[in-house]
């Protein structure tokens, strides 16, 4: 995914684009990947 | 006049805005059509939503059709709490598009109105850290005040119910809003029409922002047109004060002499 094109957030904590090659997911780790989408309201 | 027609331009936190036409990019049938229909608007500000990444999806990136001389206000649509507009705002500006955020919490699934009391914990918070915060409310006084006081850049309440097309069905409480309330007030959700845009602006909005209209128009490159010329129209009017009302009768605007035809005796 190229930069500034999506955020990734671990256990509700912001991941860092340059963290992410470092990063190891454990067991029961939640993450979530989001981006921006058409959308006016709701 | 002219003078004063030239310098009026609205400024909403750092930013000094290009026009008074907000757009959302929701429900367009073809997101390549876009950057054409937010020109053909003349928009100054775009908004857009935050939704988790479908892996499957092949769909561009939003923000490839979104032209680079607007200004993008993220909203946290999909935000039912306080707490859940304050993380989608974080996670907003580590996209890295800037620091406006419109707020947006909504757990009324059939109305979708929004929920004062927690956009107005959300904005508390949200400027302290720093974000330029637009609030999305119900028109209502004494929140706009607070919300006001909390430092919001400006106050968005809605004209009807978001996607419904019905025109301004809360006026009168618009007014008070546009009357008593020093920040920008920005006309938001259920404009339908042109006319109705038009209608805001002639009251005192600061601007308004339109989606579903265009988005559901016949042709939505000409209606973001007409909306672009119905807020400049309205605008104008505002500023140039409209004449007054009669509450009976009539009041000729020609000469009441010099008639073609013989005085009476």
């Amino acid at each position: 995914m190229s930069g500034g094109r999506a955020v990734a957030e671990l256990n509700e904590q912001i991941i860092a684009k340059e963290v992410w090659p470092k990063t190891a997911l454990k067991e029961n780790d939640m993450l979530e990947i989001v981006t921006f989408m058409g959308g006016g309201s709701k | 006049m002219i003078n004063k027609l030239e310098a009026d331009s609205l400024k909403i936190g750092k930013e000094t805005l290009k026009s008074r036409l907000f757009i959302g990019t929701g429900k367009f049938s073809n997101n390549k059509k876009m950057p054409e229909i937010i020109h053909a608007g003349n928009a100054s500000v775009v908004t857009v939503a935050l939704r988790r990444v479908d892996q499957k999806s092949t769909e561009e990136n939003i923000l490839d059709n979104i032209p680079k001389d607007v200004i993008l206000m993220p909203n946290t649509s999909g935000a039912r709490t306080a707490k859940e507009a304050i993380r989608i705002a974080h996670l907003a500006k580590a996209m890295g598009c800037g620091d406006w955020i419109k707020i947006e919490v909504i757990s009324d699934n059939r109305y979708l109105l929004p929920d004062n009391q927690e956009t107005l914990l959300a904005t508390e918070a949200l400027v302290k850290e720093g974000f330029t915060v637009l609030p999305y409310i119900s028109p209502e006084l004494m929140t706009a005040k607070r919300l006001e006081d909390a430092g919001a850049a400006a106050v968005m309440p809605f004209a009807a119910p978001i996607g419904s097309n019905r025109g301004l069905r809360t006026k009168e409480l618009v007014q008070i809003l546009i009357d008593e309330i020093d920040v920008p007030i920005i006309v938001d959700a259920g404009i339908g029409r042109p006319s109705e845009a038009a209608e805001c602006m002639e009251m005192g909005a600061a601007a308004v922002l339109v989606n579903t209209a265009v988005a559901t128009a016949g042709n939505p490159l000409k209606m973001a047109e007409a909306f672009s010329l119905a807020v400049a129209a309205g605008r104008t009017a505002f500023l140039a004060g409209t004449g007054r009302v009669l509450s009976a009768g009539a009041s000729a605007s020609s000469p009441l002499t010099g008639f073609l035809r013989k005085e009476e005796a």
